[in-house]
């Protein structure tokens, strides 16, 4: 399964198959919403980055495995660093990939020519 | 999302989860809050389940903003949901948070009093 995000919109109807799809594999109530939260975080860092680069869009595909949820987002660009917050934030910004590292059971983020992928898979009930 | 008052406190009720869809109203809607609120001011996230990263930068924002306005912000009414969220960002370091709205107000309450 997978998608072209273009707008906010798009991200919004990217949570809402997210919720679908963890829901029709009997993930708990509690896991679908941080699901959710993970696909919001990580498509509103992708979409700034594209407005910031004027970049189209970015795709994000979905699996269910044995493994749990794999989530994957594809664009145009170049690595980050996937650093966990230890210090406490009291800013506005800066809780997006925290949360994802703390949420999702496996996250890396990989470099392929002019494009990154961002990876994060949550198992059931752990 | 509205504002209430109950004595010298003010309540603002979120009903409905904070996403991209909505969080740029919720921004407005919370900075009118701390300006217009006097000293105690109540976030009441009773009907909440989901909130974005940036609406809780928001409300990050807000606590310490009103610290340096010298008011009193709490935030109440916390679904187990978002408790776990709260404890991954750290939220009870740098501001108070109780389960029910009840417990928000008695202990303004108690401030207002002493």
């Amino acid at each position: 399964m997978e998608k072209e995000i273009y707008t906010k919109e798009d991200i919004y109807k990217a949570m809402k198959f997210t919720e679908e799809l963890a829901n029709e594999h009997d993930f708990s109530p509690n896991e679908v919403l941080k699901l959710q939260l993970v696909t919001e975080e990580a498509c509103t860092n992708s979409h700034e980055y594209c407005e910031k680069m004027n970049y189209k869009s970015f795709s994000i595909k979905w699996a269910v495995t044995s493994k749990g949820i794999e989530i994957l987002l594809r664009q145009k660009g170049s690595s980050f660093p996937l650093v966990q917050q230890h210090e406490i934030n009291k800013g506005k910004r800066g809780r997006g990939i925290p949360l994802i590292l703390n949420i999702m059971d496996e996250v890396w983020v990989k470099e392929d020519q002019d494009h990154i992928e961002f990876y994060m898979r949550k198992e059931k009930g752990v | 999302m509205f504002v209430i008052q109950e004595g010298l406190i003010d309540i603002f009720q979120v009903n409905e989860d904070i996403t991209i869809r909505n969080v740029e109203i919720f921004q407005n809607k919370m900075k009118t809050f701390l300006t217009d609120a006097k000293q105690f001011l109540l976030l009441d996230l009773e009907h909440v389940e989901y909130l974005n990263s940036s609406a809780l930068g928001i409300i990050a924002h807000t606590a310490m903003q009103s610290k340096q306005l010298d008011k009193k912000f709490v935030v109440a009414g916390i679904h187990p949901s978002l408790e776990e969220i709260f404890i991954i960002v750290k939220f009870s370091s740098f501001m108070r948070l109780f389960p029910t709205v009840e417990e928000g107000m008695d202990y303004l309450t108690n401030d207002i009093s002493n």
